[in-house]
């Protein structure tokens, strides 16, 4: 029997609790946490993927998906439709979802493609479209 | 919490770097050795967040430099690649400070804004770097225009924010726009001056 995938959900309760509900629980073990500090400190412990909220009071979800970057952990940033966000969460390496967007399905199959264990390739295609976002020249 | 410090390099190590026969050196020669926060020391932390060596330490005789960032190296480098916006909160040191230090390692064309001046935004296609000191201290109606010229953006530009307090207060109070704070605000970090010696390592 194959170890749960270990998810964790930065997120107001209301999302939390449908990303509870839209994945399994046979698969995937999801701890939700509502703070930038309680995330990073989640971070620790290398989980699967990180799904986070764009707004995170103080801070902006696209910053925990840096961080779980630097640690080779994908990330998933829920947040209204804004073309500018959508284009820094694909320079850092992270799928936008829309609010608008946003559903069992949808997440579902993200999740699966995102973990390495059911995608190996999806790292490395993320690690690629970094490199190729900076211009030449710009460093 | 107990912290020792690293330096980042600058300009003229970086060229040092290049002909060096250190392999762990040799790192800092790659395109992608950043060398924007030079004056920005890495701290490395006692609760495991430890880095890979980058720069000078004090073992190497180094001065050290006199603020610490709560970034990592790893952030404070993609951010930089990925032209992602930073929001430096100085906590107890003056944001112009700070902005004089960014200034003097920057190598890329910027533009600063100081509290008092007119903002002057560079050409949406432009590459570079903003550099804005106390953007608390922006009125409404500038933060609209870099708001606006945020979105027509096109270019390489990377924002980089000073603020010497939290922005929350001012936006519930409706004198900073939450959309703009999250604009700026991609990346968070906080400067604070050196509140103790660095260890040295044995």
């Amino acid at each position: 029997m194959e170890p749960l995938q270990r998810i964790v959900v930065v997120s107001e309760p209301a999302l939390g609790n449908d990303l509870l509900t839209w994945l399994p629980a046979e698969t995937y073990r999801v701890t939700t946490v509502s703070t930038f500090a309680a995330a990073k400190a989640q971070l620790r412990s290398q989980p699967n993927l990180v799904i986070t909220q764009l707004k995170l009071g103080e801070h902006n979800g696209l910053h925990l998906a840096l961080r779980a970057r630097c640690q080779g952990i994908p990330a998933v940033v829920i947040g209204e439709p804004d073309a500018v966000f959508e284009r820094d969460a694909v320079h850092l390496g992270a799928r936008y979802v829309t609010t608008e967007e946003l559903g069992r399905e949808q997440m579902l199959s993200l999740t699966q493609h995102l973990i390495p264990w059911t995608d190996p390739d999806a790292r490395s295609d993320d690690r690629v479209r970094i490199r190729r976002s900076a211009p030449a020249g710009s460093l | 919490m107990a912290i020792w410090i690293r330096r980042l390099i600058g300009p003229r190590e970086l060229r040092a770097a290049q002909g060096t026969a250190d392999p762990s050196q040799k790192t800092l020669a790659s395109p992608h050795a950043d060398i924007y926060f030079t004056s920005l020391p890495e701290v490395v932390f006692d609760d495991g967040e430890a880095e890979p060596a980058f720069g000078g330490s004090q073992e190497d005789g180094d001065t050290p430099a006199p603020y610490v960032s709560s970034l990592t190296q790893w952030e404070r480098r993609l951010a930089h690649i990925a032209r992602l916006n930073l929001l430096l909160i100085a906590t107890d040191v003056d944001p112009r400070e700070v902005l004089d230090a960014l200034r003097s390692d920057c190598h890329q064309p910027i533009t600063t804004w100081t509290p008092g001046e007119v903002l002057v935004l560079p050409a949406t296609a432009q590459a570079g770097t903003l550099l804005l000191e106390d953007i608390s201290a922006l009125a409404l109606e500038d933060q609209r225009r870099l708001y606006g010229w945020l979105d027509a953006s096109t270019g390489w530009m990377q924002v980089v924010s000073i603020t010497s307090r939290s922005l929350l207060p001012s936006i519930r109070a409706g004198a900073f726009l939450e959309v703009l704070y999250y604009r700026l605000n991609i990346v968070c970090g906080e400067v604070a001056r050196v509140a103790e010696p660095p260890h040295v390592r044995p």
